[in-house]
């Protein structure tokens, strides 16, 4: 991303000097061009995803638990490991029924459990990207394979989710003491529940020490512990966030330009009480405030959530049309409009509605941001629509199920890569719509 | 001291104290226009939770004490508003014998210090890069490396920390993923223990820090770019005065000034970006105390910790606005 210099004058390049050209608007700023085509490509994807993708994969147990994205680093191998612990599960399944037929042979038994011991150890390859895996996972790890080893394949495949149980605790308890406690028991009552979903799944799927089945391209993006698909996930959610956005940025900055424009031209007391509470409202965190307020409403639909949100999101937009109003009042064409008879309504929105307008655009797209940021955050927290995936709900997953420390990351990573593509998107909106607003900006990239 | 005229910081402390009124007010509300009885829904849901809730009574007691809910609304709200002015935040459901109070006081601390010191690093380093960005004279090999400091600009505090956690806690194991300090080590005035709590405060400050800096840079640059079109700046130059005299004393001394209105202005968004950032990392402070009070419905506890946070951020913008006439000697001319 490159804020300053480098997108330099690329509009009015070739353009002869002193002829202006229909084309050589300054709407054409190329960041806000760049960040608009990166969240239309958002919201484009929430419209044709469906069409191409079954999106009823976004519920909970509709595909297989725990996959890796099949183009990760690493995928082939995990592939290949998987299907030499097939082999070797096959072969130990058939030793068992030998054992059932025949007297013990303690010799097959002895012989199968080193060389599965083996792969394991030298072919994880997430063990081998992460340069060195946490300790106490590698011991669990090694906890949980002598009980893959000796029993059947079916009674490895549960103790490989209890494994990964394991191997998610003792990190999360690693912080404070106390709060930890109710950390780990959430996120072990999590794993349990996709250990259980686990053993009574499709007739055991073979899984690596941690939990991690074979990749294939039916889940391009991987899947989740609770068996969602992670393509899914991100067509039914990205849309759900822009909406969010959208709303409560189009309700804020509605009553900011009543307010504003109520304010700036009225004056006296209406402008003195309007500006008071919009700067104490400013204040409010209101990300502390939405939180009280969704731990008492639990069930919070999106529609409700950007009304919300909409509550904190009109005072930045407010103060910034007041203080234009404010200085527009002085100008020419104002008074001259004045002069000449034309109605309030008129001055408002005939005269300065127009040159507001990348101001208004500017303060909208920073608002849609914030506004899902906030939506985001309160989801993270797990205060969101709990019934329908959105963005922050699977990283409050994530994080309860310390996919983190488990090496998911296409569970966490995947998104708040979407996330990042609407911020950054609506970041240099905001950043082109300043510069369309201040030609002075504009002036200091040519240097 | 000039600019410090009476008038102004009564103004001020008006606006402080509005500020928080208007919090607490939207707090008192706010269970009142929820559905329900929340008094019994919460000790159904603690009983259900635990079977049998010691002195839960007393807590029902201590409950209806602290709103008053038997009297009328106004009763009721006069004698929350007295309580909330006395820091008197009532009992935790959740840990029931100790008090909300007493719960905030030891997370403070945590708080206050990770968000300052990152915040200031933050406001310094931003307007540096954003002031050596407009900077006529930057020489070329910075202004070109400049821009990538800015990369993470967008990013949202805690997505960026949990970046950081699988880059520097799970994979290189530089720094630990999760609390304050490690529990070795002895608590208190000892070089093991600031140590500790240095490691462990890196990457939540660097997650605060480095998305949060080109939002200062981005507002310097476009400050000084208009600054350096203005006469005095000219002046400055004709009159032969030397360049770093120029850029501190005439192009970053104006131009800092909107940037103190937008720390002001902020401060509520990075309080509540920080919470976010505690929860990630289980920094022990106030926004892992909530995050702790809404996995355990604990109420009194997320009401008394958002209070905290409102009168936190108040009492900053506060003493910012005090500062403000002491950088700016023109602000009492105008209409404050």
């Amino acid at each position: 991303m490159t804020v300053s210099t480098a997108t330099a004058g690329t509009t009015a390049a070739g353009v002869p000097a002193g002829k202006l050209n229909r084309w050589d608007s300054p709407w054409l700023n190329p960041k806000f061009l760049i960040g608009f085509s990166m969240v239309a490509s958002v919201a484009l994807l929430g419209v044709i995803g469906p069409l191409f993708w079954n999106t009823d994969l976004a519920r909970v147990a509709t595909s297989p638990q725990n996959l890796p994205p099949p183009w990760s680093a690493g995928a082939n191998a995990l592939t290949e490991e998987i299907r030499q612990r097939q082999i070797v599960a096959d072969g130990a399944a058939a030793a068992q029924s030998a054992a059932a037929a025949q007297p013990p042979p303690a010799s097959s038994e002895t012989t199968t459990a080193p060389t599965e011991k083996s792969s394991l150890t030298g072919g994880n390859p997430l063990q081998q990207s992460a340069a060195a895996a946490p300790t106490q996972a590698s011991t669990s790890m090694t906890g949980g394979n002598p009980l893959a080893g000796g029993t059947a394949a079916t009674g490895g495949n549960s103790a490989t989710g209890s494994s990964s149980v394991t191997g998610g605790n003792p990190l999360a308890q690693s912080g404070q003491s106390s709060p930890a406690t109710s950390e780990s028991t959430a996120s072990g009552s999590q794993t349990t529940s996709a250990a259980v979903q686990q053993s009574q799944g499709r007739s055991g799927p073979i899984t690596n020490a941690l939990g991690f089945g074979a990749p294939t391209w039916d889940h391009p993006f991987g899947t989740e512990s609770n068996g969602r698909d992670m393509l899914a996930v991100v067509i039914v959610g990205a849309p759900r966030s822009l909406r969010v956005g959208l709303i409560a940025a189009g309700l804020g900055i509605t009553v900011g330009i009543l307010l504003g424009f109520t304010a700036g031209f009225m004056g006296g007391w209406v402008d003195n009480v309007i500006r008071t509470i919009s700067d104490a409202v400013i204040t409010i965190p209101s990300l502390a405030v939405l939180i009280v307020i969704s731990a008492y409403v639990r069930q919070v639909s999106v529609e409700n959530m950007a009304f919300l949100l909409a509550l904190f999101a009109w005072s930045g937009p407010t103060r910034l049309i007041r203080a234009q109003v404010l200085t527009m009042r002085e100008r020419g064409y104002v008074q001259m409009a004045r002069l000449s008879g034309a109605s309030t309504f008129d001055i408002m929105f005939k005269e300065m509605m127009p040159n507001l307008l990348p101001y208004l655009a500017a303060s909208f797209t920073g608002n849609v941001s914030g506004a899902i940021l906030a939506a985001t955050g309160l989801e993270a927290l797990g205060l969101g629509p709990t019934r329908i995936p959105t963005l922050g709900m699977t990283i409050f997953y994530s994080i309860r199920a310390a996919a983190i420390l488990r090496g998911m990351w296409w569970w966490w990573g995947i998104p708040i890569a979407v996330l990042v593509i609407i911020f950054t998107g609506l970041f240099l909106m905001t950043v082109g719509l300043d510069e369309i607003a201040n030609p002075r900006l504009r002036g200091a990239r040519a240097q | 001291m000039v600019g410090l005229t009476p008038g102004y910081v009564l103004r001020r402390l008006g606006m402080w104290l509005l500020t928080i009124w208007l919090g607490a007010t939207i707090i008192f509300i706010i269970p009142r226009l929820s559905p329900g009885d929340p008094v019994a829904a919460m000790v159904s849901r603690l009983s259900a939770q635990s079977g049998y809730v010691e002195g839960s009574a007393a807590m029902i007691e201590a409950w209806r004490a602290r709103f008053g809910l038997d009297g009328p609304i106004l009763v009721q709200y006069w004698a929350y508003l007295r309580n909330v002015i006395t820091f008197d935040l009532g009992f935790s459901l959740s840990s029931f014998p100790s008090r909300v109070d007493d719960m905030v006081v030891d997370a403070l601390p945590w708080t206050l210090g990770l968000l300052t010191l990152a915040t200031l690093i933050s406001f310094v380093l931003g307007n540096l890069i954003g002031a050596l960005l407009a900077w006529r004279r930057t020489p070329g090999w910075v202004r070109n490396l400049l821009p990538l400091t800015l990369t993470f600009t967008s990013i949202p505090f805690f997505m960026f920390g949990i970046l950081l956690i699988y880059l520097f806690a799970f994979g290189l194991r530089w720094f630990p993923p999760s609390g304050a300090y490690s529990s070795t080590n002895p608590v208190g005035f000892n070089a093991g223990f600031i140590l500790s709590v240095l490691h462990h405060g890196t990457l939540p400050a660097l997650a605060i820090v480095i998305t949060s800096m080109g939002f200062w840079a981005l507002g310097m640059r476009g400050m000084m770019v208009t600054n350096e079109g203005e006469d005095y700046m000219i002046l400055a130059e004709a009159k032969g005065l030397p360049q770093h005299r120029i850029f501190w004393s005439y192009g970053v001394r104006n131009s800092i000034l909107p940037q103190v209105t937008a720390l002001a202005l902020n401060l509520g968004a990075i309080a509540g970006g920080a919470t976010l950032v505690e929860y990630i990392f289980a920094y022990p402070g106030m926004g892992y105390l909530l995050y702790l009070g809404i996995v355990n419905t604990d109420y009194t506890l997320i009401q008394g910790i958002v209070f905290i946070l409102i009168v936190g951020t108040a009492t900053a913008v506060f003493i910012l606005d005090l500062l403000y006439p002491l950088i700016d000697p023109r602000i009492t001319y105008g209409k404050g």
